[in-house]
């Protein structure tokens, strides 16, 4: 203590207090640096979402257009896709050369307009309507990604054609609507026409055949490890590198169990390429050892007190287990089986590894029909540079991310109902 | 010993191993039944071993490993037909720190009998849950609030919900090890009168590290050392005029 006759009294010593403030310095610090550290990874997940957003989002409306088409006898050929041409240039009142047919076909989706086409054949001669998805560089002009005051040769629509889309759009032939085909519709070669359904089906079968498989067995494995295994002797050694290799298996790279899923379930036992039957299996081996690994945890984290207990009151191992760890581990259980089939459903590589990566364009109808899942098809999407198709992989990106979201919120709902019930 | 009550539990050449490591050595002991025998010693000389070897819960351990005979009644408890679980339903057990599963105070109770299917219909199953907690001294506490749950209770009434839970299922015998080592004053004394009560029905045997708790309790202590069972004789006399210096030195504290 000093004796200055300014100095107030103090509880405590210069000493003791200067290196109060250091202390207090470095917890203002650390605060800092949490909060940086959050605000970093916030702004990133925001700024991953929204540009995500910004793309995606206008792939879930689509631009249709009312065609009145004059499909004149004389111009009737055996070629629709020419009878489509003639009748959009005598719509638009312009002579149809060959060049000008190929710049009317790409305004509209022509593949639709065909399909309909030849499906009203037998009504040729009288004025036909028909309401069809735009194409995808008029759908992306309609949207505004088209910049018009560019020159020409810098973008896939010409002046004509512009000047035709314009036209639809002042008679009030344009309509936005959603996009249903984006949910129902296989993948196709035409962005327009190209939809999540294989992908969507393919991935719910993944998932539900792999948490069929994985979760009771899993679930199982992780509940006759903690509570019936030997823990000594040989048998307990053979317990213990179960274990460890168990957590290994965990760690193995995703694209090694597709080649596993390759050599067993196609090249051994002969199933076919591209099935979600496959996919299932192989995604089942994946969650497996994530399932054993967080329910272990969850029946650990129960005191033994309580199996004990009822150990001493004369219930059997089999009981004490079943009536009072399980109950108790369940909720953590459940949410690491949640954790573990949203991973498969965002799993790739392996499912590459099994061919599902191919290009289907039908509608599977069970786990033994060609297939893709969504982040494959993500993949393939995104792996085409134009605007269409950029757009629809991110629209296919947030239906990924919203089933994730709905999976995880199951689980948390889940997890509070069990919570709940078990405290009464 | 001069015993007037009966022998309930008798043990000859008893061992506990863990692994390799001895907890309990060739101990012989005759507990006589109705009647309170206090294990006393330092910590970690075997005194819940040699409790657990009562109802077989140290077949409970992976690594325990019990050699010697040990006879209830007569019966060889460790002969190989005898099933522990049918054993641990004459045998009850309340451990140092009270356990109540995490759900009713009528489903802890209740727990017991329903696994022995000791009561057939509703009415028999309340009857056995009252009359449990009546005799654990807890029914005037918890009777109109007997689905509440457990873990709520304080845990001085924890432990006696424990005891009623063990009492449920009818046993002859019941184990103690520590139970009031997280009570308080109040609470221990409530379970040291409910102890009282309870031996003139059912054969006690109690763990404590309290020396005057076992002289307050029981009828017969036993001082364990080491593994080795040192002394045993009735309390009083174990108390007044121990016969081994080590049992004198650890009565009047100078070790332990
Ligand atoms: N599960 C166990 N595994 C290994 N050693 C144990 C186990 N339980 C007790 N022991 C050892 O056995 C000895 C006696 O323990 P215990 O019977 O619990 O003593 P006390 O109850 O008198 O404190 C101690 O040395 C203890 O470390
Ligand atoms: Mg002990």
């Amino acid at each position: 203590m000093t004796d200055a006759p300014h100095e107030k009294a103090s509880i405590a010593s210069l000493a003791m207090t200067r290196r109060m403030h250091r202390r207090r310095a470095a917890e203002t610090r650390f605060r800092l640096y949490g909060r940086a550290s959050v605000i970093f990874s916030m702004a990133a997940l925001g700024w991953l979402l929204l540009s995500i957003a910004a793309t995606g989002l206008s792939a879930f409306t689509q631009h249709w257009v009312d065609l009145d088409l004059d499909v004149r006898a004389e111009s009737a050929t055996d070629n629709d896709r020419r009878r489509l041409a003639d009748a959009l240039a005598g719509g638009f009142g312009v002579q149809a050369d060959d060049a000008v047919r190929q710049e009317l076909l790409a305004l509209v989706s022509a593949s639709a307009a065909t399909d309909a086409l030849a499906r009203n054949a037998e009504r040729s001669g009288a004025t036909l309507r028909l309401t069809v998805p735009v194409s995808d560089q008029a759908d992306q002009y309609y949207k505004g990604r088209v910049d018009a005051s560019r020159p020409a040769a810098q973008r896939r629509l010409t002046d004509r054609q512009i000047a035709w889309l314009d036209r639809w759009a002042d008679e009030e032939q344009v309509e936005r609507r959603f996009n249903r085909g984006l949910f129902v519709n296989p993948d196709s070669r035409d962005p327009e026409r190209a939809g999540l359904a294989s992908a969507i089906l393919g991935s719910v079968m993944i998932v539900l055949i792999a948490g069929a498989l994985a979760l009771p067995v899993g679930i199982g494995a992780a509940i006759y490890l903690d509570g019936f295994a030997p823990q000594t002797g040989w048998g307990g050694r053979l317990t213990r590198a179960l274990e460890v290799n168990i957590n290994n298996l965990a760690a193995v790279p995703a694209i090694v169990f597709g080649l596993l899923g390759l050599a067993v379930f196609i090249n051994v036992f002969g199933l076919a390429r591209s099935i979600p039957l496959v996919g299932g299996l192989v995604l089942a081996l994946r969650m497996f050892p994530t399932i054993v690994i967080a329910s272990r945890a969850a029946l650990r984290a129960v005191p033994d007190s309580l199996t004990d207990s009822a150990l001493s009151l004369g219930a059997s191992r089999m009981q004490a287990v079943f009536n009072h760890k399980v109950p108790i581990a369940a909720p953590a259980m459940l949410t690491g089986s949640i954790i573990g089939m949203a991973q498969a459903l965002g799993e790739t590589a392996p499912l590459l590894m099994i061919g599902m990566v191919a290009f289907v364009t039908a509608v599977p109808e069970s786990p033994l029909d060609p297939a893709t899942a969504l982040p494959v098809q993500i993949f393939l999407w995104s792996g085409s540079a134009e605007a269409a198709w950029a757009e629809r992989a991110s629209a296919a990106i947030i239906v990924l991310l919203a089933v994730l979201m709905v999976i995880n919120g199951v689980a948390i709902v889940l997890r509070e109902r069990l919570q709940r019930r078990r405290s009464l | 010993m001069v015993e007037d009550k009966p022998i309930k539990f008798s043990g000859r050449c008893v061992s506990v191993h863990y692994g390799a490591s001895r907890a309990l050595h060739n101990v012989d002991i005759d507990i006589p039944d109705r009647n309170v025998t206090a294990l006393i010693g330092p910590s970690g000389c075997g005194k819940s071993s040699l409790l657990r070897v009562f109802n077989r819960m140290n077949d409970v351990i992976s690594n325990a490993r019990v050699t010697g005979e040990v006879r209830m009644d007569g019966i060889d408890i460790y002969a190989p037909d005898v099933d522990p679980v049918l054993l641990r339903a004459r045998v009850g057990m309340v451990f140092q720190k009270p356990a109540p599963f995490p759900r009713s105070v009528y489903e802890n109770v209740a727990y017991g009998p329903r696994l022995h299917g000791l009561a057939r219909t509703k009415a028999r199953l309340d009857m056995l849950v009252e009359r449990s907690l009546r005799r654990a001294g807890l029914w005037d506490e918890v009777k109109d609030r007997l689905s509440m749950p457990a873990p709520g209770l304080s845990v001085g009434q924890q432990q006696r919900l424990v005891l009623a839970r063990s009492l449920a299922i009818d046993p002859d015998v019941i184990l103690m090890d520590e139970p009031a080592s997280s009570l308080d004053p109040i609470a221990t004394a409530r379970l040291e009168a409910l102890i009282e009560e309870l031996k003139t029905r059912y054969c006690i045997i109690i763990v404590t590290h309290s020396m005057a708790q076992a002289a307050r309790i029981s009828d017969h202590t036993a001082f364990l050392h080491k593994g080795e069972l040192i002394e045993f004789d009735q309390t009083e006399r174990l108390f007044t005029n121990p016969a081994d210096i080590r049992t004198q030195d650890y009565i009047t504290g100078r070790f332990g």
